[in-house]
């Protein structure tokens, strides 16, 4: 993954969510899948809603790992949650 | 003739002694329509016509005039008939997100017990129509798009041992004749009590989700579960979860928050029971 690639979430109005403490599931429209979050994936995906953010500003925003981060990403890639922004 | 099911209308054309004789009793408390008025469900359970209607005949079941299944045992046709209602329901009624759960009701308030393997959730559901809770469904938990429950009782069907365990534990129940050798072992089925189809027109509010899961001897433990646990079993579970798209996870989403939710493990049902009393108390 290129290190100043920045992604953005594809359709920031099609995912729905329910939040708990500690966790939250999110139904993405564009795929009919829902998915279970722990916390750092759902700050992740919140922050992903609001503007295109690359690893490295992630990690340094959640206070994570950049590869945990850069993990995640290539997860919300593969399930259709996000893209490249270009 | 036109039954009034719950909220459905259901057409039934069949002339097949065994299942007239089923429906006259298990389903003597239902309202009946007129025969040329609107129905939701239209089905009909003939003998085919072959030489199979003289060597080991068979039923088949008709959806809108088309074959469902493949053919049962004439002597089967009222778990046929069960069963295929069942179908019809479920790949129809998308108004509703269908819980594949039991739900009844006390005090207007509604328990859901979601089906599992396992879960003994028909001999529970049955057990507790009997305990002074009205029957809203054996199968079907129906939320509505304002979150309530409707109705849908019907015969409970039991499976195997279950039989002999309500026969004993409720000796009031009215069962019907037993069918060996069914696709799920020897069924028979109890009648929905006559307060529950009588008041199948009341919707419920629900307010318990609890997840049943029998285990023989074994002490009645009821154990808050996690919101995130509740909605992803629940939603899984539905027959129609993935049919309704935002809108089901919308209304799972509303269910889990309006309710609590257990795991709730037991051996017995006089324990069971115990602890669904104290539940509603």
């Amino acid at each position: 993954m290129p290190r100043s690639a920045r992604w953005r979430l594809i359709d920031r109005d099609r995912i729905l969510w329910e939040r708990w403490p500690g966790e939250c599931i999110i139904y993405n429209d564009l795929s009919g899948q829902t998915h279970l979050l722990n916390l750092s994936a759902a700050a992740a995906l919140e922050l992903l809603g609001a503007e295109p953010e690359s690893a490295e500003t992630l990690a340094e925003k959640l206070k994570v790992e950049r590869a945990e981060i850069e993990r995640l990403l290539q997860e919300f890639d593969q399930l259709g949650l996000i893209e490249p922004d270009e | 003739m036109v039954l009034g099911v719950g909220p459905f209308q259901v057409r039934i054309h069949a002339r097949i002694a065994a299942l007239t004789g089923f429906l006259s009793r298990m389903y003597r408390d239902f309202p009946l329509h007129p025969p040329d008025g609107f129905a939701d469900i239209r089905v009909r359970l003939y003998r085919p016509r072959s030489w199979r209607r003289y060597l080991q005949p068979q039923v088949c079941f008709e959806r809108d005039g088309k074959r469902i299944f493949h053919p049962f045992p004439l002597s089967h046709a009222p778990p046929l008939f069960e069963w295929g209602l069942n179908w019809c329901i479920a790949t129809r009624a998308h108004q509703y997100l269908m819980l594949h759960a039991a739900v009844l009701e006390r005090g207007g308030r509604a328990l859901i017990l979601p089906a599992t393997p396992g879960s003994g959730k028909s001999t529970l559901c049955a057990a507790l129509m009997h305990r002074g809770w009205r029957l809203l469904s054996d199968e079907f938990g129906l939320v509505r798009e304002d979150d309530r429950l409707d109705p849908l009782p019907r015969p409970i069907p039991l499976k195997n041992e279950s039989i002999g365990v309500i026969r004993a534990f409720a000796p009031e129940a009215e069962l019907g004749p037993e069918f060996p050798k069914t696709r799920k072992g020897t069924v028979a089925h109890v009648k929905p009590t006559e307060a529950s189809v009588r008041r199948m027109g009341e919707s419920a509010v629900p307010v318990w989700i609890v997840f049943p899961r029998y285990q023989r001897d074994a002490r009645a433990v009821l154990e808050p579960v996690p919101a995130s646990y509740a909605f992803l079993r629940l939603a899984y579970n539905a027959f129609n979860y993935e049919v309704l798209g935002a809108e089901g996870f919308r209304r799972v989403g509303r269910l889990v928050r309006r309710c609590r939710h257990f795991n709730f493990s037991y051996g017995h049902l006089e324990d069971a029971v115990e602890i669904f009393d104290s539940l509603a108390s």
